[in-house]
């Protein structure tokens, strides 16, 4: 069986809530694995929330794609029914310089991770999110490393961090057995 | 001594104290830090503090072509790596589609079911010593190097193989594996309960892990914990059964959830560990049928080659590993190299929970709850 | 004494002071449990059941870095660890050994060039004895590492050190925020005893010298 069998199961939620929020849904697509609502980066919250009371119980994953060409940002969500075995994915295009949604940490508590690691790693804000700092990089880390224009830095609390900046040749030789 | 009618004031005050423990501390399984906060002998809650092990392997996959980011897979769940192997190249077949052989599929379903057991092995040989039981350790590893030697056979590496590959697997099974193998699947069920007699009902074991760590099924879904843990609070879910992918759907097995019988509540250590050990038995249930099923054929698709998915084409890919639900997140755009590898780590969202769960619990038991979610390092941190 | 006892003569063994504390050292080294990653896990298979690193008198494994005088760095350090594997080494007591096991270790191995926040090789924050490649290293290799590190602590002068660039380094790291000061210059002495990698090289360009003589005289 391909994995795609049940890539439309979150079809009858997706058409309900297009009934529901119209123009703040942009477009229902299909892709391999899920259904995909393509919503207003406003409505994102309100959406979440229409969606848990369907009966999408677990949040699986919150994550962010860097189109630097188009000067833009997905937001992407992946959601799951445990009890109906439904599927279903949300998207939002909000631009690189201003990424920025509302907080899903009051729908699941699986929220508050997911957004931490996507702010750290690809400098999404999520507005009302109750504790939103640095999860996976160092306190003091600058840059968002999963941006596309983002340079890792070449020193790091004096530690060399450039591996072609370090002299191979000065590396120590494997110490000889006296 | 405390006679009837007398009431001693206890005016023992204590602090709050706050303890670090990790990232170097041998019961945290790798390099997490948890900052405690306690008082007396009560633990009020518990923070864990992950990225110690970041690798960046989502900034890698991104430089590097489709089939080159195979062997970082393995060093995300270094301990069951078949397994998010078998997810990553899945999640790419599934956006290029590229549909492996059925023989192919049957290797990959027996090479993930035996890293599985190995894992399992491991978990059960590390809790007994988080535990305070060495030997369990010395008898899991005995099993585990069995397993270790079929999957050397196949692809020469003892932990990070890059066995499976996108569109097939890299080599067809030596002469003698399907021997070994049998072998293995025939000597193991008595292993297990070799296991059940050591630990399992050992008397201590129960009395030190029944009742802690309760974890009800509601704050597990709330928090997205999958796999053993979230069945061990009763919840019957299980990826390869209800949205089966590859050879899944003509196998057949249980998923075993939790239970009370023992005497404790649901979702406490002892059910997180014992879904295991009922793991182990439907592993080589799969196993067998998988070895009377496997068909000839081809390993490999045809014309796989460079793989080039179509522009703007994604795909998120669930597949069950050891530890929970493992998630594969792949955009193209149309090169060959992604614009966006997202991995979902199940242990991730499972050590998320750790401070709803700790919360009231005496301090000698944190560790063993830590131990019972039975988490890789690599692959919360990636 | 059990079996041992009235087995042998009453004798006396003559021997080196510097000779016998080594070979007490050598028989025993405590390894620090300090498992970081995946090499971790072989680690501790080299101390399971089939490979039994208690053979060789080193599988006294310690959680704590005062106990211990073998640190096995084992796994993938990272930025945000570099500080603390620095640490447990100024914990623990001389005289104290390091491997590095893996490719991440000796330089970062496969997350060298894109991994940002991957430490480039223990080696530019504390100083390493032996070096065991490998991905993840198997068990016989950490053992012939700790075989390795036995031989080199066998052949050490207890009262005076020999001039070990290792040791060298050490005394370059005082404080750790100055680590760009580690990149150390190797003693002169060692480098014209061994082979460095330049002349190594040297080696074979001659080498690929002489065979493009040959081929034109042919």
């Amino acid at each position: 069986m391909s994995p795609s069998a049940f890539a439309s199961s979150g079809k009858p939620a997706a058409e309900s809530a297009k009934s529901n929020f119209g123009e703040k849904i942009i477009d229902i697509q299909a892709v391999s694995s899920d259904v995909v609502l393509k919503i207003q980066p406003a409505a994102w919250k309100e959406i979440h929330a229409f969606l848990k009371s369907e009966g999408f119980d677990m949040l699986v994953s919150i994550s962010a794609v860097d189109w630097i060409k188009e000067n833009i940002m997905w937001i992407v969500s992946h959601l799951s029914d445990t009890n109906k075995q439904r599927r279903i994915s949300v998207k939002t295009d909000v631009p690189r310089d201003a990424a920025r949604v509302d907080s899903l940490a009051s729908l699941w508590r699986a929220a508050d991770w997911h957004e931490r690691e996507c702010f750290d790693l690809s400098g999404v804000s999520f507005a009302g999110h109750p504790d939103l700092r640095r999860i996976l990089c160092p306190d003091d880390w600058e840059g968002h490393a999963l941006r596309k224009d983002y340079k890792a830095p070449d020193f790091y609390h004096g530690i060399q961090n450039n591996v072609n900046l370090i002299d191979l040749d000065n590396r120590p030789p494997i110490p000889e057995i006296v | 001594m405390n006679s009837p009618g007398v009431t001693i004031d206890r005016d023992v005050k204590t602090d709050e104290l706050v303890i670090n423990m990790g990232p170097q501390h041998p019961s945290t399984h790798g390099v997490l830090r948890v900052i405690l906060k306690t008082d007396g002998e009560i633990c009020l809650d518990a923070q864990p503090e992950i990225g110690y092990l970041h690798r960046c392997a989502e900034k890698i996959a991104e430089n590097l072509v489709y089939g080159q980011f195979v062997p970082y897979t393995d060093r995300m769940d270094y301990v069951s790596g078949m397994g998010c192997n078998l997810g990553y190249c899945l999640a790419v077949e599934q956006i290029a589609g590229i549909q492996a052989p059925l023989r192919a599929e049957y290797l990959r379903i027996i090479v993930t079911e035996l890293n599985r057991i190995a894992s399992h092995l491991l978990a059960f040989g590390t809790y007994g010593i988080d535990t305070g039981a060495i030997t369990p350790f010395l008898y899991g590893f005995r099993e585990r190097e069995m397993i270790l030697d079929l999957l050397e056979m196949l692809c020469g590496a003892r932990l990070t193989y890059s066995y499976i590959r996108i569109g097939g697997v890299d080599g067809d099974v030596p002469p003698g594996f399907i021997d070994k193998l049998r072998e293995f699947i025939d000597i193991f069920p008595g292993k297990i309960r070799e296991y059940n007699k050591l630990l399992t009902f050992n008397h201590i074991f129960m009395k030190r892990t029944t009742g802690i760590g309760v974890l009800s099924p509601e704050t597990a879904i709330a928090y997205g914990v999958t796999g053993p843990n979230l069945r061990g609070s009763g919840v019957r879910r299980d990826v390869r059964r209800d949205e089966p992918y590859s050879v899944y759907p003509k196998l057949e097995f249980d998923v075993p959830v939790g239970t009370t019988q023992h005497g404790g509540p649901l979702g406490d250590a002892w059910n997180r560990y014992y879904i295991r050990m009922k793991e182990l038995e439907e592993s080589t249930k799969i196993l067998k049928q998988c070895v009377e099923q496997m068909p000839q054929g081809p390993i490999m698709a045809e014309k796989v080659g460079r793989v080039k998915p179509p522009a703007k084409t994604e795909g998120y890919m669930r597949s069950e590993n050891a530890r929970g639900e493992l998630g594969f997140y792949v955009v193209s755009d149309g090169t060959m190299q992604p614009v966006r590898v997202k991995v979902r780590a199940p242990s991730f969202s499972n050590i998320s929970v750790l401070p709803e769960i700790v919360r009231g619990q005496m301090l000698a038991d944190v560790v063993a709850i830590i131990g019972s979610l039975d988490i890789v390092l690599g692959e919360i941190d990636r | 004494m059990g079996l041992l006892e009235y087995k042998f003569e009453e004798n006396i063994i003559l021997t080196r002071v510097d000779w016998f504390l080594n070979w007490a050292r050598k028989s025993s080294l405590w390894p620090m449990t300090f498992g970081l990653a995946c090499c971790a896990i072989e680690m501790m298979a080299t101390g399971a059941s089939r490979f039994d690193l208690d053979r060789f008198g080193a599988g006294a494994f310690r959680a704590t870095p005062r106990q211990a005088d073998l640190m096995i760095v084992a796994g993938t350090v990272t930025l945000k660890m570099a500080p603390c594997v620095r640490r447990l080494y100024d914990q623990m007591p001389e005289p104290r050994y390091v491997i590095a096991m893996g490719a991440c270790t000796i330089g970062g191995g496969p997350y060298a060039i894109h991994g940002y926040h991957v430490l480039k090789g223990v080696d530019l924050i504390v100083p390493v004895d032996v070096y065991v490649p490998g991905c993840p290293p198997r068990p016989e290799a950490l053992i012939d590492g700790i075989r390795k590190l036995q031989e080199k602590v066998q052949a050490q002068g207890v009262l005076v050190r020999p001039a070990h660039p290792a040791q060298n380094a050490a005394d370059h790291v005082l404080e750790f925020g100055r680590m760009d000061a580690v990149r150390v210059k190797w003693d002169e002495k060692l480098k014209s005893g061994g082979l460095t990698p330049q002349d190594e090289d040297a080696r074979l360009e001659e080498q690929k010298e002489k065979e493009k003589q040959a081929a034109s005289k042919a």
